[in-house]
């Protein structure tokens, strides 16, 4: 816990660090950024994944800045800490800003969902390289400027259950977040269970900052229904107290659990110990960046040196960019918009290149070797014959992930492996 | 006023009533404005001083409870989630705030995001007239209270906004509005009638005033720290000065009501009381000196008074004629006492002859005594007559034989002395003759005397001597027992004698003096049994015994069987006559102890017999009993008591 705190406070510091220094000599390096790109997420609360998409992105950025001198981006840093009035605040900042391109978004959803009309009605062009929420990237089929290189709840919810059922589980139960986040995935859960001639066993909701008391009674109602597995839809605040009431069960009624990757996003691995967690053979939903992982591409290796000399006080290994999913999700969809960019004219005024940007992202072929994978064409027009127009990944990309004795994310690859 | 001699109580009372009660009046008065007025005017001072204090603090209390309530509030998940993520949760939380009760009343409540932009207010927010001028009161990172409104304003509100945290972080705001009219209403309730002064302030911002502020008002100030706001107050004390010259014409008034009251309850207590207590005394007096009472009727409109007189005339009137009656009673009695003396007098003569009667009583008392004794000695003779003729012949028998052994014991002495007379001969003529013829003698002097004595049957009277003697000494031991007997018997005042043998010293006395009377009749069965000494009169209990054998031998029939039995047991000693003779009839059963009572024939008893033995049986602790049996028999029971037992 103190570890923690001394972590957190460095973290702190080092940002502010950042800032003063940025802003010291912000009127002598101004000039050398023609652009800016926002980061508009929780650096606060879920503090690891804002820091894993900010590492992502410098790392992203500092390469790009590199090879195109002329078109420079600047990384601008804004916590809204999960509340949609300050990203809404930030995002008028950003209208404000005539070198804004971009905004990445954070882990999130209800702040860029609270805030989409107002980010497609601006012509805002958002990134998302995590919030999940099916919505937020087919808001407006004609309007549309929100992309996304992140899971798609729409798609989550299948993998979940059709992983659950390669597993050979038929008696599951549904344990959700009661918020339109928990509702979407009821949705596309029961669908996938239908498709399979199946209905869950129980369906349990569950409030924000439910209790361990709370969480105790949930699991004994769970318990009631005989489930041989939960798939539990929460953040890690709400994921900590249920995993550790399911653990808690005896081992004859105790089913598994399997949770989407929310809980990726805060401490849980620090609440919820190794042993706990294989008690219930705890998995999740992670994106397919096994490659980065192992370290086994080119790309890989330079990404992760380019991480190491950017950030060499928080970043000394693999171990130390965490949660991973952020930082590769964040340097894939940098790379995309770093494509994007060196394929306008360069002095482009911002605006028009955040148009230009959307145009090359929906009709361009992009082929930017990304840590996931090779995108060649990674987004289309946003349809009513394809609302997955504007998602870089697709269900193919998902796997299942867990946390080793270290608290560091392994996939099931290697968990097989 | 001075006392007068022979002062009425009712007046003397109401003097000292009225003295008294100006004494008091005075006293009071004087510490009032010595003492009370200077106390009661600091006093007052301090409880208008505690009143605001504690409204102040009241304030403080209420300011920092909604503050708590409105913390808590900010963080209801509601709440929350409408700050962090507004839109889907906004209307729910509107109306989460507008039924909330905080304090038991709704309140307009106000969300406000983190840069303190409204997000939503509750519907009674919206009906208010919000006042234009704000001024912070308390501006921290925690508690943010403003004042809505100013003095003249006809709405007037405290804002207390408070942050909500979402992780440790700022994220919006809600705010409270209060009611400062109410929050403020601290006047005391002296303050409607006084004049006095309340105002509110921040700094120099008036927020809010009551009352007028003049030069009289000594004005204070109470800070309120949790509202950021001062209490002042003021209170025109000069009115409490006044207030002793009020008190003064008061007591002014109070003495002269005092006064008119003093003189018409004086008239009105001599109407009522005075007059009729007079005329009662003087009435009293007449009743008292016994003089003639007149008609005189003494009114009064007090029932009581009026009813007392009734009583008491009423008790005079008999108290006179009970006096009259006194006077007749004693002129009668002095009569009465003339004739009184006469009979003592009279009485006197008749003293000394009843004295007289009553020696002579004596005398023939003395003389009835006598002739008792005599009686029952005459009985023991009558008994001893009865006896005589058994006792004559057992005394005759025996002088009888002895007589006759007398006479033989005569003739054998005649056979004697002629054979001792030839023993003579023979040794006279022995010592004459010579030693040759001596034996011829002697033998011829032996075989005469032995022929002597063969005709004379010598030897046969030799032994018949001692048979003749020692019949005649028992026939005189019998005669000299007879007369024992008889003497023990016919003692008439023998001593208690201690360790009597009842079965020999009575029973066989008694059966021996009856002895030779009843044997020709009846047979006597005797049955003694073991009876411990006793310490009696021996004589006077045969005496008992041979009348109950008379009466039995009288009751048998010829050859009848009379039963004599004694025994004992722990306490009493039976002696019991019972016979199979006639019986007694019922109704002389009752009369059987009876003096001179006799079924007898004239002549043949004292009827005494049986009263006798009464009177000896009780002397001796002891009772008899009868039972009887017409034609079957009669059982008489004798039955004394041990010393144990008498004792007991």
């Amino acid at each position: 816990m103190i570890i923690r705190i001394f972590t957190r406070m460095n973290t702190i510091a080092l940002c502010l660090l950042i800032q003063i220094t940025m802003s010291a000599s912000s009127h002598a390096n101004e000039n050398l950024y023609q652009y800016h790109v926002y980061l508009d997420a929780d650096m606060s609360i879920s503090d690891a994944s804002g820091r894993a998409i900010r590492q992502g992105i410098e790392t992203g950025l500092a390469k790009h800045n590199r090879e195109h001198q002329n078109q420079k981006i600047k990384l601008m840093i804004r916590d809204h800490r999960g509340n949609s009035r300050r990203s809404l605040k930030h995002l008028k900042e950003y209208l404000q800003d005539p070198k804004a391109i971009a905004v990445f978004s954070g882990l999130h959803s209800p702040p860029v969902l609270d805030n989409l009309e107002f980010i497609n009605n601006n012509q805002i062009l958002l990134l998302d390289p995590w919030a999940a929420a099916g919505p937020i990237t087919r808001h407006n089929q004609t309007n549309n400027w929100v992309f996304r290189a992140s899971v798609d709840d729409t798609t989550a919810g299948k993998f979940l259950i059709d992983d659950a059922i390669k597993d050979k589980h038929t008696r599951i139960c549904l344990v959700l977040e009661d918020t339109g986040w928990g509702r979407s995935n009821y949705n596309t859960m029961t669908t996938a269970l239908k498709n399979h001639g199946l209905t869950p066993v129980c369906i349990k909701w569950f409030s924000w900052n439910i209790g361990s008391s709370a969480a105790k009674l949930l699991a004994t109602r769970i318990t009631e229904n005989e489930p041989s597995l939960v798939i539990l839809t929460a953040n890690a605040p709400e994921a900590i107290p249920i995993v550790t009431a399911i653990s808690n069960l005896p081992s004859t009624t105790r089913p598994k659990v399997r949770t989407h990757w929310g809980i990726t996003g805060g401490n849980f691995e620090y609440q919820v110990d190794h042993n706990t967690r294989q008690k219930v053979d705890l998995m999740f939903l992670q994106t397919n960046f096994n490659s980065f992982l192992k370290q086994e591409t080119e790309l890989s290796k330079s990404i992760f040196a380019e991480a190491k000399s950017r950030f060499p006080n928080e970043i000394k290994s693999l171990d130390d960019i965490h949660p991973p999913t952020g930082f590769v999700h964040a340097v894939d969809l940098t790379r995309l918009l770093s494509k994007a960019v060196s394929l306008s004219d360069t002095n482009l005024p911002a605006k028009l290149m955040s148009y230009h940007i959307r145009k090359k992202f929906e009709t361009h072929p992009l082929d930017v070797d990304g840590l996931i994978k090779y995108y060649h064409h990674p987004y289309r027009p946003l349809s009513s014959n394809d609302m997955f127009g504007h998602e870089a990944l697709s269900i193919d990309d998902y796997v299942m992930g867990h946390y080793n004795s270290n608290n560091r994310i392994q996939l099931t690859l290697d968990k097989d492996n | 006023m001075p006392l007068r001699k022979n002062t009425t109580v009712s007046q003397a009372i109401i003097v000292f009533y009225a003295m008294f009660s100006m004494v008091i009046c005075g006293v009071v008065y004087f510490i009032f404005l010595v003492f009370f007025d200077s106390h009661i005017k600091a006093n007052q001072k301090r409880l208008i001083d505690s009143w605001y204090e504690s409204k102040a603090d009241r304030i403080a209390m209420q300011i920092e409870n909604y503050e708590h309530i409105i913390r808590d509030t900010a963080r209801f998940q509601i709440i929350t989630k409408t700050i962090m993520n507004g839109k889907e949760h906004q209307s729910a939380a509107i109306d989460f705030m507008n039924d909330l009760l905080i304090l038991g009343k709704k309140h307009p409540l106000e969300l406000l995001d983190f840069e303190r932009n409204t997000i939503g207010r509750t519907h009674t927010f919206s009906d208010l007239l919000m006042p234009t001028q704000v001024t912070s009161l308390i501006n921290e990172p925690n508690l943010n209270i403003t004042f809505l409104g100013n003095a003249s304003s006809a709405n007037r509100f405290i804002r207390l906004e408070v942050p909500i945290y979402y992780h440790q972080h700022i994220e919006g705001y809600l705010a409270i509005y209060l009611d400062f009219s109410t929050l403020s209403d601290v006047r005391h309730e002296g303050c409607q009638k006084l004049t006095c002064y309340v105002s509110f302030t921040h700094g120099d911002l008036r927020l809010q005033t009551q009352g007028s502020s003049n030069q009289s008002h000594s004005p204070r100030s109470i800070e309120i720290p949790q509202l950021g706001i001062n209490l002042n107050y003021g209170q025109d004390y000069i009115l409490l000065d006044k207030k002793s010259q009020v008190m003064g014409q008061i007591i002014t008034t109070f003495l002269i009501i005092w006064l008119i009251c003093y003189l018409v309850i004086k008239r009105l207590g001599t109407y009522f009381f005075v007059d009729p207590l007079v005329r009662m005394n003087a009435y009293t007096s007449k009743v008292s000196e016994s003089k003639p009472l007149d008609e005189e009727q003494i009114k009064s409109p007090i029932f009581e008074i009026s009813n007392l007189y009734r009583n008491f005339r009423a008790m005079a009137k008999k108290v006179h004629q009970r006096e009259q009656s006194l006077i007749e009673v004693a002129n009668q009695l002095t009569e009465l006492n003339g004739r009184l003396q006469e009979k003592i007098d009279e009485s006197e003569e008749r003293a000394v002859a009843l004295q007289k009667s009553k020696i002579a009583l004596e005398k023939l008392n003395r003389k009835l005594v006598d002739q008792h004794q005599q009686l029952i000695q005459s009985e023991k003779m009558a008994s001893v007559g009865q006896l005589a003729a058994g006792v004559a012949h057992e005394i005759n028998n025996p002088t009888g034989f002895i007589t006759a052994n007398l006479t033989t014991l005569r003739e054998y002495n005649d056979t004697m002395l002629s054979v001792i007379s030839a023993y003579d001969v023979l040794i006279a003529e022995c010592l004459a003759c010579d030693k040759f013829s001596l034996q011829n003698h002697l033998q011829e002097g032996i075989e005469s005397i032995n022929k002597l004595k063969d005709n004379e049957d010598f030897k046969a009277i030799i032994v018949d001597l001692y048979e003749i003697i020692d019949d005649s000494l028992y026939g005189t031991s019998r005669i000299k027992s007879i007369v024992s007997d008889l003497k023990t018997f016919s003692r008439s005042h023998e001593k208690l004698t201690e360790d009597v043998d009842i079965n020999e010293s009575v029973i066989n006395i008694a059966l021996r003096l009856m002895a030779n009377e009843i044997k020709y009749k009846c047979n006597v069965e005797i049955k003694l049994g073991e009876i411990p000494s006793y310490a009696c009169y021996p004589g006077e209990l045969s005496q008992v015994v041979i009348n109950l054998l008379n009466n039995a031998y009288d009751a048998v029939h010829q050859n009848g069987t009379i039963y004599l039995d004694s025994w004992a047991d722990e306490e009493m000693i039976y002696i019991q006559v019972a016979d199979n003779g006639r019986g007694i009839e019922l109704e002389h059963l009752t009369k059987l102890f009876d003096p001179f009572f006799t079924t007898k024939p004239v002549g043949s008893g004292t009827g005494l017999g049986l009263s006798i033995s009464h009177e000896i049986v009780s002397k001796h602790g002891g009772r008899i009993m009868v039972e009887s049996v017409p034609d079957k028999g009669s059982i008489f029971r004798i039955m004394l008591p041990l010393p144990l037992s008498k004792a007991a």
